[in-house]
């Protein structure tokens, strides 16, 4: 690949290029959520007057102390876990099972139960009228009713068919069946371990999307069944209310302790997040690119 | 097969609909019978309390009327919360301390969903009530809706200039922004207190040309003369304009709707003075006297600038909380004459707002109630002072230690507090504070417990310092109630007016006041597209029955 001398750079000189130009990249990524750490710990009245560029201004951990002084906090961390992993286990499950037999071609009816599917993306019921289906069905203050009212996430089963019709080859499972494997055993020892990678993306979309949900439970569940965002947002808005302009200790003061709250409650918030994402992410880049391209 | 799928989809579509048509169609179930005892109240609460559960003077309370009441309650989303309530038709007996709108009380009234309780307040069934609406008709008025029923017990908090002697009782909300100015910068410069907005002018002009802010240690060329959100409640630019004869300071009803002495009502932003007004400030902040940042920064941006001392003239609830260690070095800046050399030279007035309203959207009574007679006997007990009291701040014994020799209830030192509970004062507040139709009349103030420190030192510089400037303390009050067709042009109008009137406002203090043509064009689309004329019509007709006419 050595270019002739005077038309091009020598591997040298485009490694330093491409070396400074990434590390760049990635100053402009890292940049903002390091600033967010160094707000977190500094006067919030100093990080609007911009004196954070890269050190801490008057060091305090007040609003770490204030989101970990919360007794809810840890139940609603544990409440956080257990609807993140089950509920990335029901998305997985279903949306391997609905995306297996809609990328078979002799499917009857495919094209209009893919239409069917489809329609859900674009259209819901709206809040009440869910409500009182969920109202209806006893899920109320159930668990159940963050997965069960979604179904299945459809765009996700989009991206597994496309990997299943394009890159789980033909040949292979005609070759199980041949062998004797019944359809479920095609789809159990061969289809599923061959899309590991596609898996992983799956995982980790429901697993954010799961972590970072708190609206369908603000709307279904109980005080003491909140995940931890909703934790998070009590602690913030108990600070906020502090602020009052008539009583209390004063807006001023009470507004430093809301903006410390804020930015500590973002990183702990991320945190979870951050500490998992690195080993997924092999899997992620893979698989995002595959079901992507369609065939 | 292909008709197999159509006709199973259709049949699935045709039974999602009657489902939901089911649920639309069934009325609301009574929770019990006419001698139902048991309660249940769904509503908010302060964030900060552990719940009304465990409060020793509801627990009193409850018993002195023979209920129990199962509170559900929360301090936020209650909204979304409520909405689905009322939509899944699943009503609690009674909801509080939601603070439901004007719009939300007529049509939940009209609907049946709130009952009426023109019948249940009596002498007999609500004596502390009806006493109380006897002797102040402006709280009954206000929470009677315009078909003459009324759909929810009264709350207010009136404080006001009455607490600290004003023979005019003027509510601590009247005027929010309080302008200040650096002092000491003025001394340094050898500069007299500004009168007018020119002298104003020249001062921040020097304060700019001077770079004064480098004498607090900041960087060279970090001075803002003048520092101010835009059209904010509290820290806005809109008391600098009373040099053109007026102050549209944010409005619980409509933006910059103003009533007149003569009892007419007009938008102030249709006037030619507001113009005038809005073209001489575009000049200011095109010098960069004001700061560049006012249309977006936050109260945490603003208090970070004044508090660091970067900043020369600010606006704010009173000066000790945004200038924090620079404290000092500021002093209230009166209103200021118009500008020298223009007709406005020896205008100088402040137009007040309304305090708070009266609001009956803090405890609404639902049809599926059995026996509301026994829900309004336990809820007039929160209509006696020493109750209302403890409900706004604490329980005796706990927040209240003693009374003093004039009989008015002492509270708790800090001291104290930290002493037998731990706590600060305020905490403990927050703690038992109950939200609701809580009423605190002006007469309550230092008769039956003492106000704030903070706020009655707000009120006396309010009375003393402010008030001289207003020439006329009439307001548009926001208690006035409006019909169902009032209701239905003001839904319809009024967010647009008032963000097309921000807009433009914006628009022309950045970019430079309006020409004839952008102006009149400004007047048609007010009419034309934002109903002006007919916002104007409904007000005005509502502030005559208010105003008894």
């Amino acid at each position: 690949m050595k270019s002739k001398t005077g038309t091009g750079l020598s591997d040298k000189a485009s490694d330093i290029i491409l070396v400074v130009l990434c590390t760049v990249i990635m100053l402009v990524i890292a940049y903002p959520l390091y600033y967010v750490i160094v707000a977190s710990v500094s006067d919030p009245y100093d990080v609007y007057a911009g004196k954070t560029f890269l050190l801490p201004s008057k060091f305090t951990l007040e609003g770490y102390s204030a989101v970990f002084a919360n007794s809810n906090l840890f139940n609603g961390f544990i409440n956080s876990v257990k609807y993140t992993i089950v509920g990335t286990l029901y998305s997985v499950v279903t949306v391997y099972i609905t995306a297996y037999p809609l990328s078979q071609k002799n499917l009857p009816g495919r094209k209009w139960i893919s239409i069917f599917f489809v329609i859900t993306m674009y259209f819901g019921g709206g809040l009440i009228p869910t409500y009182l289906v969920v109202r209806d069905t006893g899920l109320l203050n159930n668990m159940w009713a963050l997965f069960l009212p979604g179904g299945v996430g459809m765009g996700n089963v989009i991206i597994v068919r496309n990997f299943f019709e394009n890159n789980v080859p033909k040949e292979l499972t005609e070759a199980a069946e041949i062998d004797g494997a019944s359809k479920m055993t095609v789809f159990l020892r061969v289809v599923v371990p061959l899309s590991r990678s596609i898996m992983a993306v799956i995982v980790v979309f429901s697993m954010v999307a799961f972590w970072n949900d708190w609206f369908t439970a603000l709307i279904y569940l109980q005080k003491d069944q909140y995940p931890f965002p909703l934790v998070l947002r009590g602690i913030l808005i108990t600070t906020e209310a502090m602020s009052s302009m008539t009583d209390g200790m004063g807006y001023a003061e009470a507004n430093r302790m809301t903006e410390l709250v804020k930015f500590a409650s973002m990183i702990v918030a991320a945190a979870p997040m951050l500490a998992i994402y690195p080993f997924v992410q092999k899997y992620f880049e893979q698989g995002f690119m595959t079901g992507a391209v369609k065939g | 097969m292909k008709m197999n799928v159509k006709r199973i989809m259709a049949s699935a579509l045709a039974a999602a609909m009657a489902l939901s048509l089911a649920a639309c169609s069934k009325g609301a179930e009574k929770r019990g019978d006419e001698n139902q005892n048991e309660f249940l109240i769904v509503g908010g609460m302060s964030t900060l309390s552990s719940g009304n559960d465990s409060n020793p003077v509801l627990m009193e309370l409850a018993e002195n009327a023979g209920v129990e009441i199962e509170w559900d309650l929360m301090s936020d989303s209650l909204g979304e919360k409520v909405g689905v309530l009322i939509g899944g038709n699943q009503l609690p007996d009674a909801f509080i301390a939601v603070n439901f709108s004007a719009t939300d009380i007529n049509d939940y009234g009209e609907d049946g969903t709130f009952i009426d309780l023109t019948d249940y307040i009596t002498p007999e069934i609500m004596p502390n009530l009806s006493a109380i609406l006897e002797e102040h008709p402006e709280i009954k008025s206000a929470i009677t809706q315009a078909d003459g029923k009324i759909y929810g017990l009264p709350s207010a908090e009136m404080m006001g200039t009455a607490a600290v002697g004003a023979s005019d009782d003027m509510s601590i909300y009247s005027i929010p922004e309080f302008s200040m100015i650096n002092k000491t910068w003025l001394d340094e410069l050898g500069l007299d207190i500004p009168t007018n907005l020119t002298e104003l002018h020249d001062a921040l002009v020097a304060f700019k040309d001077n770079d004064m802010a480098t004498r607090n240690g900041n960087a060279a060329g970090s001075t803002i003369p003048m520092s101010t959100g835009y059209d904010q409640w509290c820290w806005g630019q809109e008391i600098f304009y009373a040099g053109f004869g007026f102050t549209n300071f944010t409005s619980d009803v409509c933006a910059d709707l103003v009533a007149n002495p003569d009892g007419s009502v007009e938008f102030v932003s249709a006037t030619d003075k507001y113009r005038d007004a809005v073209s001489y400030f575009h000049d200011w902040y095109a010098e960069g006297l004001m700061d560049l940042e006012m249309f977006s920064q936050s109260t945490s941006q603003l208090i970070a600038k004044v508090s660091q001392g970067r900043v020369g003239v600010t606006t704010w609830w009173y000066i000790e909380e945004i200038a924090g260690e620079h404290s000092d070095d500021f002093v209230f800046l009166p209103p200021m004459y118009g500008p020298e050399g223009t007709e406005y030279a020896n205008t100088r007035n402040v137009t007040v707002r309304a305090g708070t309203p009266i609001s009956s959207g803090n405890l609404n009574i639902t049809s599926a109630c059995g026996n509301p007679e026994l829900l309004c006997k336990y809820f007039d007990q929160w209509y006696d002072p020493e109750i209302v009291m403890q409900l706004q701040y604490a329980p005796i014994g706990i927040y209240f230690s003693e009374k003093d020799a004039n009989g008015v209830w002492q509270v708790i030192s800090e001291d104290a507090a930290q002493a037998q509970f731990g706590k600060s004062s305020g905490e403990l507040k927050g703690q038992y504070e109950v939200y609701g139709p809580r009423l605190i009349l002006p007469e309550y103030y230092n008769s039956v417990f003492y106000m704030e420190d903070r706020a009655t030192e707000r009120l006396e510089n309010l009375m003393n310092e402010w008030m001289p400037y207003v020439d006329n303390t009439v307001y548009y009050p926001a208690d006035v109630t409006f019909t169902n067709d009032e209701l239905e042009t003001i839904s319809r109008y009024k967010a647009d007016f008032v963000s097309q009137v921000a807009e433009y406002e914006g628009t022309w203090l950045k970019n430079g006041g309006p020409t004839d043509d952008e102006w009149n064009a400004y007047l048609q689309m007010l009419e034309d597209s934002c109903g002006m004329s007919r916002l104007l019509d409904v007000y005005q007709a509502a502030y005559d029955r208010y105003m008894g006419k």
